[in-house]
């Protein structure tokens, strides 16, 4: 058990209008750690985050989050509103300018910006509009508009969805740069080798329940067989860890 | 003969300019956050409260009661959104169907029913007077101040409303202010102008914004002045043209938004650069 945690579930029922999604839900997470959530469409992954950000109240058991610590979330890309004409650097400052009356943000905060956009490398299309970049460009937007508020605990839901191969791959290689002792790092996938290979703790949604389990742990059973339904193959090649539905009949 | 030199056509005009400014200006948000269908449905929620107001002989009071039809409308529409059987759409078309035909059938027992029935739907604005003037300048300084105060606040929301909520912004308190002010100048707009020309208002001079300009603060140079440009050309032309100046403007318009659409892919045509894929010609002449 974490004794450090900053985010505490315990024995918590969690869901909407009195009916309950995920039962008996018991974990602790400490900072700097980066958590895989993993599971099938409609297991709870989005109730369990709308609850820990506070959106909605737990229907019994005990939820504890420190609300001193500053979150931002990098949203899946559909849901995001591609009619203005906003740059990305437009876009990234968004965050910022919305604090106050008029927009106004301080020298510390334009540096923030600035910052956030060379971290993930996206200054050289600074004024490009941010509707004419390519996926992979607007998930970084995305992540640098999260990163300039400088958060404790950053959520990022489905990040790689709708990526090509090369994209992907560099938007995990900044994700990796993320690491840190003051971050704490959820990544919802249902691309099983991000959170096998990029996370320390994996939450798995089956059936109502939440379960913690370490990326070997996953490997090493037959839980995601369990929990999608399906024979799963594993691999672990040189370090690097596949898995994956078998195709049919194998 | 000058028609501005008219006083009832300036009077009609001041009115027009500061009604047609300010729909335009919320309109441009609605436009973002895809609700043109319900701004149509509370269209006629404010109408039919404006027809019910003014049948029972009330003039303020019938803005009022306007006010509570659509308030009462909104507030349908967010409880009914999140029943999962049915689109949102459903309840926003119910709304638009009710209100409509209500309207239609109160009029209908008016003593001068088709004359109030072609006054509150395509308006008549050339009967304006002073108070209608003071009544869209409260509307324009109102809405234009909550507006410009919060300005990146109302974009984030209509952005990426999860990532504002997760942030820290109370996104449910801000909705209700947008939308209880999108309320208000909804019915005083559709008391002004009549439903045809108020909706125009709220929807064309964005979409033609959004359709021909390429930067946020020319967009909101863009689309109040093409709604000042529009109701200035519209009231002269209607004038010498002899056509009802209210519809005439609405088509107007209409027209603007299909010039900037042709315009928009004549330019994206012209900027569209060569596939590398055909024939490896971008850049050949480097």
């Amino acid at each position: 058990m974490n004794e450090s945690a900053h985010i505490r579930f315990e024995g918590a029922d969690l869901g909407y209008n009195k009916t309950a999604v995920l039962k008996d839900v018991t974990c602790r997470i400490g900072q700097g750690e980066v958590i895989g959530m993993v599971g099938p469409n409609g297991s709870g992954k989005t109730t369990f985050l709308r609850t820990l950000l506070g959106l909605v109240p737990p229907l019994g058991g005990t939820v504890k989050v420190d609300r001193s610590r500053r979150f931002a979330y990098v949203p899946q890309l559909e849901e995001v509103n591609l009619f203005w004409p906003l740059t990305v650097r437009e876009t990234v400052c968004l965050a910022q300018r919305s604090k106050r009356a008029f927009g106004r943000v301080s020298e510390e905060e334009c540096a923030r910006v600035d910052n956030a956009m060379r971290k993930v490398g996206i200054s050289p299309i600074a004024d490009m509009l941010f509707r004419e970049t390519s996926g992979g460009q607007r998930q970084k937007t995305m992540l640098a508009q999260a990163l300039s508020q400088e958060p404790d605990v950053l959520l990022l839901d489905e990040p790689t969805r709708g990526l090509d191969v090369v994209a992907e791959r560099d938007f995990l290689k900044i994700v990796e740069g993320l690491r840190s002792k003051k971050l704490t790092l959820f990544i919802v996938s249902h691309t099983l080798h991000i959170p096998l290979n990029y996370t320390e703790k994996i939450l798995l949604f089956h059936a109502g329940r939440v379960v913690e389990a370490t990326p070997d742990e996953l490997l090493s059973t037959k839980v995601l067989d369990t929990i999608y339904g399906v024979p799963f193959f594993h691999h672990n090649d040189s370090g690097i860890r596949w898995a994956g539905p078998k195709r049919g009949g194998e | 003969m000058n028609p501005f030199s008219l006083p009832f056509m300036q009077t009609a005009l001041a009115a027009s300019l500061l009604a047609g400014t300010t729909l335009s200006l919320l309109g441009t948000f609605i436009l973002a956050r895809r609700q043109v269908f319900s701004g149509l449905a509370v269209s006629q929620l404010a109408a039919l409260g404006t027809v019910v107001g003014v049948l029972v002989g009330l003039h303020y009071g019938a803005s009022l009661l306007a006010l509570a039809f659509v308030g009462a409308g909104m507030f349908f529409i967010a409880r009914f959104s999140k029943i999962r059987e049915a689109p949102s759409e459903t309840w926003v078309a119910g709304l638009y169907v009710l209100g409509a035909g209500l309207a239609v059938m109160v009029l209908s027992k008016a003593p001068r029913g088709e004359s109030e029935t072609m006054g509150v739907f395509f308006g008549n604005i050339l009967t304006l007077t002073n108070r209608e003037i003071w009544e869209s300048l409260v509307m324009t300084v109102l809405s234009a101040g909550i507006l410009w105060v919060w300005f990146p606040r109302w974009v984030w929301l209509s952005f990426d409303p999860i990532s504002a909520e997760v942030s820290g912004l109370r996104v449910d308190g801000w909705n209700l202010l947008f939308y209880s002010l999108f309320a208000v100048v909804m019915t005083f707009s559709i008391h002004i102008l009549g439903v045809l020309l108020a909706f125009a208002y709220l929807f064309l001079p964005a979409a033609a914004g959004f359709l021909g300009v390429r930067r946020m603060r020319t967009l909101f140079v863009f689309v109040p002045s093409a709604a000042v440009g529009l109701t200035v050309a519209g009231f002269w032309l209607s004038f010498r043209w002899d056509f009802p100046t209210g519809p005439f403007l609405a088509v107007l318009m209409a027209i603007f938004v299909v010039l900037m659409r042709v315009e928009a892919s004549l330019i994206r045509k012209k900027s569209r650069p060569t596939a590398v894929l055909d024939g490896g010609k971008e850049g050949s002449s480097g």
